[in-house]
């Protein structure tokens, strides 16, 4: 479970450090408020969900940024190995650049449910939003790992994003 | 393969695909959508594009699930609970590591709490040989009983007895020459299993109750919503009952 909670708390920080000061907080919280815990709700969800309030409360609010615009066209890759970088690599690194990219709100519903494995559902209650919300997020989130994913393999880094849908 | 109807691909939106591929849909929409899936390329295409977005975000933040979680983490949240409080008592911490990691796994973080569910290999560490487990289904509470856990001797005390929707759950505590836990174990009918367990403050001769493990003892309680402590009558009925079982 802390693994679980380090991926979510990594996805609203994008500091492994941070993320583990929220972890941290977070499980300090969730003890002092054991009792407001509903027996038969799921426990999972609910300490998701204390991670997030938690950096709603505490961290976000130390942080002097803005919503980076997805569409703007990233920095080059990292090529310190020059251009032989293995394929599979080269794709990952594109993939992590473009959820480093995506808006909060769409990169910690992807971590809660792909990489977390949270249900819709569980999804919609930790963030507060209808399952709808999830899912658009979800899919728009998800498009954009695709789209650098091919963008990667056909080596373009800036080339056109495959629309999703659009049939090949 | 334009125009409309249910095998146009068109119909399918990203979000009922992408539901499709996490298993999101109900059985009817997921056979409808299968079938569509199997007729038109396009529309498996754009399903293998949300699966295989699934599976690179997960090896994106695969790092953060793979890798050990740092100590200074697991230091810092088992400390606040006193559970193994590493510094101060070496010996303690090193009974209960093994158990303060099922917990992590088990419970989800590392509060020294086993949550709700039973756990085999957090509980199998106290309830090894089956004489704690045995004592827990019979001894009244109040008077101590000699244990040998994982060779060492104790004392076990039953501190309260409080019934739960399906069964019975009891408050133990467990003594050892210097140190102790206190935890909560419930029998659902198939058995006691330790369910919660936290270092309980310990001196040599008079120990008080650390006012933390009582008050997370008292607070799992609360969680499952057992009953009042029971009297020694009802609890003698009830162990009775269950041994029945």
């Amino acid at each position: 479970m802390l693994p679980r909670l380090r991926a979510f708390a990594l996805s609203l920080t994008r500091s492994a450090v941070e993320a583990d000061d929220l972890v941290q907080g977070a499980c300090e919280r969730a003890l002092q408020s054991l009792h407001t815990f509903q027996q038969g709700t799921n426990f999972d969800a609910w300490l998701f969900r204390i991670v997030r309030n938690l950096w709603i409360d505490n961290f976000r609010r130390t942080r002097h940024e803005t919503l980076v615009d997805t569409t703007e066209p990233e920095h080059d890759r990292p090529g310190e190995d020059g251009r032989h970088t293995v394929e599979v690599r080269g794709t990952l690194q594109m993939v992590a650049q473009a959820m480093d990219r995506l808006p909060e709100e769409q990169r910690s519903t992807l971590v809660l449910v792909c990489v977390d494995g949270l249900s819709y559902r569980d999804a919609a209650e930790v963030l507060g939003v209808p399952i709808g919300t999830v899912m658009s997020r979800l899919a728009r989130a998800r498009q954009s790992v695709i789209a650098a994913s091919g963008e990667a393999e056909s080596g373009k880094v800036f080339g056109r994003t495959r629309k999703a849908g659009e049939s090949l | 393969m334009s125009g409309s109807g249910p095998m146009d691909g068109s119909e399918w939106t990203d979000e009922m695909l992408m539901a499709f591929v996490d298993g999101e849909l109900d059985q009817h929409t997921t056979a409808r959508i299968a079938s569509a899936v199997a007729a038109e390329p396009a529309l498996a295409q754009r399903v293998d594009d949300f699966r295989e977005s699934s599976r690179l975000a997960r090896e994106v933040f695969g790092k953060a699930l793979s890798e050990p979680v740092p100590d200074r983490l697991v230091d810092a949240i088992l400390s606040e609970t006193n559970v193994v409080p590493l510094k101060q008592r070496r010996s303690l911490s090193q009974r209960l590591l093994p158990l303060a990691a099922s917990v992590m796994l088990v419970a989800g973080f590392g509060a020294g709490l086993w949550f709700g569910e039973r756990s085999d290999g957090a509980g199998g560490q106290l309830l090894e040989g089956g004489e704690i487990a045995a004592l827990l289904a019979t001894q009244p509470s109040g008077p101590a009983a000699e244990v040998s856990v994982g060779g060492q001797s104790a004392r076990l005390s039953v501190l309260g007895s409080y019934e739960v929707v399906d069964g019975l759950c009891r408050m133990f505590r467990l003594d050892y020459a210097e140190d102790a836990v206190r935890g909560i174990a419930c029998d659902h009918g198939s058995g006691f299993g330790v369910e919660m367990a936290v270092a309980d403050t310990a001196g040599s001769g008079f120990s008080p109750a650390s006012e933390r493990a009582t008050s997370m003892a008292d607070a799992y309680l609360d969680s499952i919503e057992a009953g009042a402590p029971l009297d020694a009558a009802d609890e003698a009925r009830l162990l009775g009952e269950h041994a029945k079982k």
